[in-house]
Formats: structure tokens, C-alpha cells, sequence
């Protein structure tokens, strides 16, 4: 069965998309994370446009975090001001974002810088999954060192405006979270992600956040984040397809329920393996994209789809 | 509703058709249907053509509809990767340019076929093209030669979206009547389609029946979330946000009401 996507402007098996969504869902469900970073590249894989891809997985990002930023935050696990003062970075980098994306898909260079940064992103979260999780599996226990404060966290702390957060119970510089926030704007408008496995091992790893404040606040962000990447997205590049977003949640919410269900039945360093193990293989099938001739040399600049 | 005025259409072609032989001045092409509406559920047309044909006489049909100035870029290998090292716009070829012919091309007289527009290799739209290039600021017209490859190219990307096709043979002639199933895939751009039938005696004399428009639109959500998309982008994407939170919180507190019912517990929350 086939569904006309307005904005892509291509009819898609509504079957196919349901289950990419599904299939990132269960994988989000099994893993407790966001899963955007995967289903772009998925997208691209099934014919989407990649600027398309990009801005309705962003889409649909605030479909899939908006209930569980709304159950954290009752539960009172957000850190409103450390949220806001991210959002700000967020929502400056989001707009960015969307215009970097505008004036790439002009030059026609926008599909290789997206793929480029992918792989980045991608071996860098992959690669730090597999050596975390195999050297758990042998029972290596990473050394901690306590009291020896690294060289990042030490030019943090010299740079002004610091501030308490009272909720996360840290102290750090505005200008730190604002950048942060900055960048991950900046990647959720050029690849479609909601930046959760930057935000989290940041909250968690160089600002001593507790685990479960970083995930409420991440998800308060993204919510933000996303649903002003979207319009920013909607303004610049005519890029968001409301029909994939929908679809795409419909599979993903589906997929989760399982995921979460079935992930009582694996140990967690075997699932980050096979996790890592997945992000690898769709890094290394962009990167075959990336250097195998394509079977044309002349393509349309802005790569189809939006206007 | 859609179905049933189709089925109103149905009925009342086969109602026109069955008087045809009634009518005195039977109009001599018959296109079936008549417009092609993009709504959900297109995935892609066929448009049945039919009339009558002169004994012994050559069919071709062409159907063009305008184009828009395209952009495209020349790939080419970058320290290793391969990245857009030019980019240009084509203007004044066709957006969609289908050719049927009922025998080979080659059997049709040359003269014939320059006369109708059409050859087996789209040589008259390479001719067509105005490929620009943009040297600081300054639009430059690049010259034929240059411009070919470009020209080439966006003939290729739009036979891969079945937009231009050349079809020998695929006009069936049988007793002085011809029938043909024209293509339109789901790239099809909005618009009219002009659908222009030649004859070719067996002399050689060319003649043109009536031409016919074929409307090509959206209905429905493609052509409201589309020209919402184009016309008032802030509107579009406000209203993208709120269907994405609206569906979301749905969604979320129905699989929460599932989880009791099914599994007495509070269930488990999808993404983190």
C-alpha cells in the first residue's frame, strides 16, 4: 500500500516506513535511546531525499519525546534553568542550522556534508559503545580518577558566568551550556537527530549531572530544540514532510513498546554491543556512498524533495 | 466521495460511449481519464488514448508539459570523495515528454518527424536548453557544447522518473482505429499536459488531429499541506509542530491505557 507524501513529492509503501519507524522504535526501546541518529540514514537508505529525511525525522522527534519530557518533568527530573539556558544555545543553533542547510543544498553540497558529519558522529558513537561494552564484558572495570580534575574540565572553570544549577546540584559557566546547546542545534538541523548521545555523555560526563536529571533535561531540550528546528526547517528549505513524521512515529511508538519489553531479556553489555555493532554497519554503508562513483555525475542540486 | 464521482465519471463516459455510434461528429480521440488527480493514495497513472486512423497511416503521439529552471551540479572526485564541483540551472526543457510510436522510428519518414517534434534520442530537447552558470553574480550562458553534458543529464535523471520516455511501437493501429496507454509516473508535475497525435500518410503527408490538455493537479491533503508548505511556510511549520505533539501525547497516553489493560502494569516508556 502506497502513500503520496506532500512534501517529498514520491509515493512510499506506507508498510516500509511504518517499519523503519518500528525497527528504529524496537532499537530505541531495547537501548533507552533516542534513535534519530539512526533513522535518517535509514530514510536515505529507503530513497528519501536527504534534506527531506533529515527535517521530518526532526519532525517527528517532537512527537517522540513530547510525553516523556512531560512525565520527567512531573516527576521533577528536569533542570529548568540549566534546560533553558541550554535551549538558548539550542534554538540559535537550530535557526543555523536550517540556513546552513539552505546554503548548502545551493551549492549542491549539502548530501555529502550531512553523510561526512554522519560518519563522524557515527564512529565516534559507535566506536566508544563497542570498546565501553566489550571491556565491561571482560570485566574491566574503567579506572576512575578522582580528584584529578581533566584539562576540559579545568578551562571550563575559568571561563565566566558561572552559575549554580541547583537542581543538577553543579556549578559551571553559562557560556559552556549556551555552546553546547549551540552545537547540538546546529547537528539536529544538518542531520535530523535529536543529539542525545552528545547531550547525554556531556550532562553526565563533564558536568557531574545525575543520570536521571541529564535524561529529563535532554529530553526537555529536545522537545524545544526539535520543534523549533522544524519550523526553521519548514521557513528555510520546505523540507518537513507532516505525513513521513506521523508515519514514522506510528512505526517507532509500536517498536518501542516491544523493545522495551524484550530488552529484559538480554544482558546490557550484549545490547550495546549489537547497538554499536548497528551503528557501525550503516556508518560504513555511508561511507561506501561516499566514495563509490555514482552512477550519474549530474544531479539535481538540492538533491529532490522541498523546494 | 472521491470514488463515488469517479464512479459518477465511470458511468457517464460509458453512457457518452455508448451513444457514440449515435453521434454523427464523434470527436476522433478519446482520452481516458481526462484529468489525473494527485491525492494520498497516487502512486502513478495510465491514460488510456483511443480513435480512429486513416488505413495504412503512421502514429505518433507526443505529450509534453512545460518545465521549470532546474538546478543541477557536476559531481566529481574531491580528496577521495565525490562532491559537487559545479552547479548550474537548465531552463527551457520540458517538465514531462512522453513519444509513442506505432512502428520503428526509422520507418518514419525523417522529414516526418522533424515535422511532429520527436526523434529516438531526444536530440531536439538537447537543442532546447539554456544552461546558465553563476561567475560571481553574473549569470553566463554556457555555450552548446558545454551545456550538453548538463542537458544530458537532467534527460537522464528525468527518464529515471519516467517523466520522458520514447516508446517505439507502443501505439497499437488496428483497422483504422489506434489505441495507446500513456505513462505518467508519480513524479508527474502539476499542470497541463499537452497531448498532441500526428498521422503519417503512407506518402509522408503529416497531419495533426485535435490536440488534447491533460490536467495534472493535487487534491485533497497533497494539495492543501503542499501550497500551505509553499504559500505560508510559519503556518506549515507551526502546524507540523502541533499534529507532531498533538499525535505524540495520543499515542503515549493510549499505549499507557493498552499496558494496563493488558499487562496490569504501568508499562515501560518508549524513548528513554
Amino acid at each position: 500500500m502506497d502513500v503520496y507524501l506532500p512534501i517529498a513529492g514520491m509515493p512510499v509503501n506506507v508498510f516500509l516506513i511504518l517499519g523503519l519507524g518500528a525497527l528504529v522504535g524496537v532499537l530505541s526501546g531495547l537501548f533507552g535511546v533516542g534513535g534519530g541518529f539512526l533513522l535518517t540514514p535509514l530514510l536515505i537508505f529507503a530513497g528519501i531525499p536527504p534534506a527531506v529525511a533529515a527535517a521530518s525525522d526532526t519532525n517527528q522527534i517532537v512527537a517522540a519525546s513530547a510525553s516523556g519530557a512531560l512525565a520527567h518533568k512531573r516527576l521533577g527530573n528536569v533542570d529548568v534553568k540549566m534546560g533553558i539556558t541550554y535551549l538558548v544555545g539550542g534554538v540559535l543553533g537550530g535557526t543555523a542550522g536550517a540556513q546552513l542547510v539552505r546554503v548548502l543544498r545551493g551549492v549542491g553540497n549539502y548530501d555529502v556534508t550531512m553523510k561526512i558529519v554522519y560518519v563522524i558522529m557515527l564512529t565516534l558513537v559507535g566506536g566508544f559503545m563497542l570498546i565501553e561494552s566489550v571491556n565491561a564484558l571482560r570485566g574491566k572495570k574503567k579506572e576512575a580518577d578522582p580528584g584529578k580534575p581533566s584539562a576540559f574540565k579545568r578551562f571550563v572553570e575559568k571561563l565566566p558566568l558561572q552559575t549554580e544549577f541547583k537542581v543538577s546540584g553543579v556549578r559551571t559557566s553559562i557560556i559552556f551550556v549556551v555552546g553546547l546547546g549551540f552545537i547540538v542545534g546546529v547537528l539536529a538541523a544538518l542531520l535530523g537527530v535529536g543529539g542525545g548521545f552528545i547531550t547525554m555523555p556531556a550532562m553526565i560526563y563533564l558536568l557531574g549531572m545525575p543520570t536521571i536529571v541529564a535524561i529529563g533535561t535532554d529530553l526537555f531540550q529536545i522537545v524545544f530544540t526539535s520543534m523549533n528546528v522544524t519550523i526553521q526547517q519548514a521557513i528555510a528549505n520546505h523540507t518537513v514532510d507532516v505525513v513521513l513524521a506521523i508515519l514514522l512515529f506510528c512505526g517507532s511508538t509500536i517498536g518501542a513498546q516491544f523493545g522495551a519489553r524484550f530488552s529484559k531479556y538480554f544482558r546490557g553489555e550484549q545490547l550495546r554491543i549489537l547497538l554499536a555493532l548497528i551503528v557501525l554497519c550503516v556508518m560504513v554503508k555511508l561511507v561506501f556512498d561516499l566514495v563509490t562513483t555514482p552512477a550519474s555525475l549530474i544531479t539535481l542540486t538540492a538533491g529532490g524533495g522541498g523546494h | 466521495m472521491m470514488k463515488f464521482v469517479k464512479f459518477l465519471a465511470v458511468v457517464a463516459s460509458a453512457l457518452y460511449l455508448a451513444c457514440l455510434p449515435l453521434a454523427l461528429a464523434a470527436p476522433a480521440v478519446t482520452v481516458e481519464p481526462g484529468r489525473i488527480d494527485v491525492g494520498m493514495d497516487f502512486s502513478g497513472a495510465q491514460v488510456r488514448l483511443k480513435g480512429t486512423a486513416p488505413e495504412g497511416a503512421q502514429l505518433i503521439i507526443k505529450a509534453t508539459a512545460p518545465g521549470h529552471p532546474t538546478g543541477l551540479s557536476k559531481k566529481g572526485r574531491v580528496g577521495g570523495l565525490w562532491m559537487t564541483v559545479e552547479s548550474v540551472t537548465v531552463d527551457g526543457m520540458p517538465g514531462f515528454f512522453q513519444v509513442l510510436t506505432s512502428t520503428g522510428m526509422r520507418e518514419v519518414p525523417p522529414a516526418a518527424l522533424q515535422q511532429a517534434g520527436v526523434d529516438p534520442a531526444y536530440e531536439n530537447l538537447l537543442g532546447m536548453a539554456k544552461v546558465t552558470v553563476k561567475h560571481e553574480e553574473q549569470k553566463v550562458v554556457l555555450d552548446p557544447a558545454a551545456g550538453e553534458e548538463y542537458a544530458r543529464g537532467l534527460v537522464e535523471i528525468n527518464r529515471k522518473k519516467g517523466l520522458y520516455s520514447i516508446r517505439e511501437g507502443a501505439v497499437r493501429v488496428d483497422g483504422g482505429r489506434f489505441e495507446a496507454l500513456l505513462d505518467i509516473p508519480a513524479a508527474v508535475p502539476r499542470g497541463d499536459i499537452r497531448i498532441e497525435i500526428f498521422t503519417v500518410a503512407p506518402d509522408g503527408t503529416v497531419s495533426a488531429l485535435e490536440p488534447h490538455v491533460l490536467q495534472v493537479a493535487s487534491v485533497g491533503l497533497v494539495a492543501s499541506l503542499g501550497s500551505l508548505a509553499r504559500t505560508n511556510p510559519v503556518t506549515y511549520g507551526i502546524l507540523a509542530v502541533v499534529i507532531a505533539l498533538a499525535t505524540g501525547l495520543a499515542i503515549a497516553n493510549l499505549f499507557k491505557y493498552l499496558q494496563k489493560l493488558i499487562f496490569k502494569d504501568e508499562g515501560v516508556s518508549a524513548h528513554h
